[in-house]
């Protein structure tokens, strides 16, 4: 697998150069399981693991507080969960990127102009519907389905790093 | 003189089909299995129809689509989708897949010359309603646009 | 524009907050406090919060100046974490003396963070682990931009220095 293009981040990392998308897919990597690292990349993993948000408070600081406002105690501020102590806080690019494959992060750079289809012939395509908003309805289906997809995805990614987290306790 | 303007015609016309395209060539017996088009003029159309609601992630998705395809049959094609993705190995990149009790889902992408990804397609199997679908799309496939997904889940 | 509501949108704040206070005072529980007393302060401005832009940026910039205070007052500036302060591992390795040397070099990459001056120290926390942009960050510090960026470069800079350079030559 060709870790150029990991090198050339952290290399832009060090002269301040990435933006958040392309820290968070550093962060991505880097905490994934440490076999998956190539040798040559391993020093670098203790600093990005400093980066994970690691410290919290527990739910009594919650109650403390709002009972000193003078609020309900029964009702509860929205606590973050193991799954999300433990896991980076993915971004959606990044998350994307690992849920496809790392190599769609090549695409950093946002195509501007028109959309691209390259040699696709489009003349052929025959258009199913007249209506604009039938057609419209379809595709936001469509749409829909993959974005679900996307969280179904990355949740069963989440899934397994909480049981691997919970292997190591 | 007439044969070398056809077989230039010819050589110009070496376009690859879309992903769905491969897979109802397949399927083209079987009146089962049904294809959607949605052409660029189209495509074109529903971006200005819904111009008021510009923040909607679904229409900010569709603005950079080319073109979208959606295929439908029953549960058991899934298995035949993934296999015409595995004989054309060299020219898709497998993502992650899932499986939960109810569904099952897959996608892959594919680059232009040039490295830009500029389609995409998403197998799903429903299970429980032994209903398949393939999602295929063609456009500006870059990290916005999946930002724009990703952003939009409703769970 | 939406109601502000402590609940949901305050409170909820108080990890990001707690990481900010901990990372500029070194000390768990002087940082809970910072947390407690900040949010006590967001909640006595609540007559304003529909001026502000961001309740957030608000919420940081609070804790960071409490947590400045603290220090100066307690001195803590050479102190080190506390003995029962833990920093969690993310060194997902099966292997326990992998794990273990994992585990080291993490602890060496936050002492060197933890002798950054204090900017840089803010910048690279409210960067690197809570992902803000350096428009927000610049907001919090009441600095520029540009000197937002200078900051997390030179804190960046030392860490490859400080730490990388000593991994390459097996210090």
């Amino acid at each position: 697998m060709d870790y150029r293009f990991i090198e050339q981040l952290i290399e832009r990392y060090f002269a301040c150069e990435t933006s958040l998308q392309e820290e968070q897919i550093l962060k991505t990597f880097f905490t994934q399981d440490v076999e998956q690292v190539p040798n040559e990349l391993r020093p670098y993993i203790p600093v990005f693991a400093a980066m994970q948000p690691a410290e919290t408070l527990g739910d009594d600081f919650d109650e403390r507080i709002l009972a000193q406002i003078g609020e309900s105690q029964t009702v509860k501020a929205r606590t973050i969960s193991l799954a999300e102590r433990f896991r980076p806080l993915l971004r959606a690019a990044a998350v994307v990127a690992v849920v496809l494959t790392l190599g769609n992060a090549m695409n950093l750079s946002i195509q501007s102009g028109q959309p691209q289809g390259d040699d696709i012939n489009y003349a052929a395509y025959q258009d199913t519907f007249d209506d604009p908003s039938m057609a419209y309805d379809q595709v936001e289906d469509a749409l829909q389905l993959v974005s679900d997809g996307f969280a179904h995805a990355q949740k069963a990614d989440s899934i397994a790093m909480d049981s691997l987290y919970s292997e190591l306790k | 003189m007439l044969m070398a303007l056809l077989c230039q015609a010819v050589a110009f016309a070496q376009h690859s089909p879309d992903f769905a395209e491969k897979f109802m060539t397949l399927c083209s017996n079987d009146s089962t299995v049904k294809c959607i088009t949605v052409s660029p003029k189209m495509m074109e159309q529903l971006v200005r129809l819904h111009e008021d609601s510009r923040s909607d992630n679904i229409v900010q998705a569709i603005g950079k689509l080319k073109s979208a395809r959606i295929v439908t049959g029953s549960a058991c094609y899934y298995q035949k989708a993934i296999e015409l993705i595995a004989r054309n190995k060299s020219r898709f990149i497998a993502g992650k897949d899932y499986q939960t009790e109810e569904e099952q889902g897959a996608f892959f992408t594919r680059k232009n010359k040039k490295g830009d990804t500029v389609e995409f397609i998403m197998l799903h199997a429903d299970i429980a309603g032994n209903k398949f679908t393939i999602v295929n799309l063609t456009g500006d496939i870059d990290d916005e646009f999946l930002c724009f997904l990703f952003n939009n889940k409703t769970f | 524009m939406k109601k502000i509501d402590f609940r949901t949108d305050i409170l909820p704040l108080k990890n990001e907050l707690y990481r900010l206070a901990l990372r500029i005072t070194l000390n768990t529980a002087e940082a809970e406090d910072v947390v407690q007393e900040t949010m006590i302060k967001v909640w006595n401005r609540r007559e304003s919060w529909h001026e502000i832009e961001s309740i957030e940026a608000f919420c940081l910039t609070i804790c960071r100046n409490l947590a400045l205070d603290r220090n100066r007052r307690a001195e803590l500036n050479n102190a080190s974490l506390d003995e029962g302060y833990d920093p969690a591992d993310h060194s997902y390795s099966a292997n326990p003396e992998e794990q273990a040397s994992q585990r080291d070099r993490l602890q060496l990459v936050r002492k060197i963070m933890e002798q950054l001056p204090e900017k840089q120290r803010t910048c690279i926390q409210l960067r690197d682990v809570e992902g803000k942009s350096y428009k927000e960050i610049a907001t919090v510090l009441e600095i520029s931009e540009q000197q937002v960026k200078v900051n997390i470069f030179r804190a960046r800079q030392a860490v490859k220095q400080k730490y990388l350079e000593q991994e390459q030559y097996g210090l």
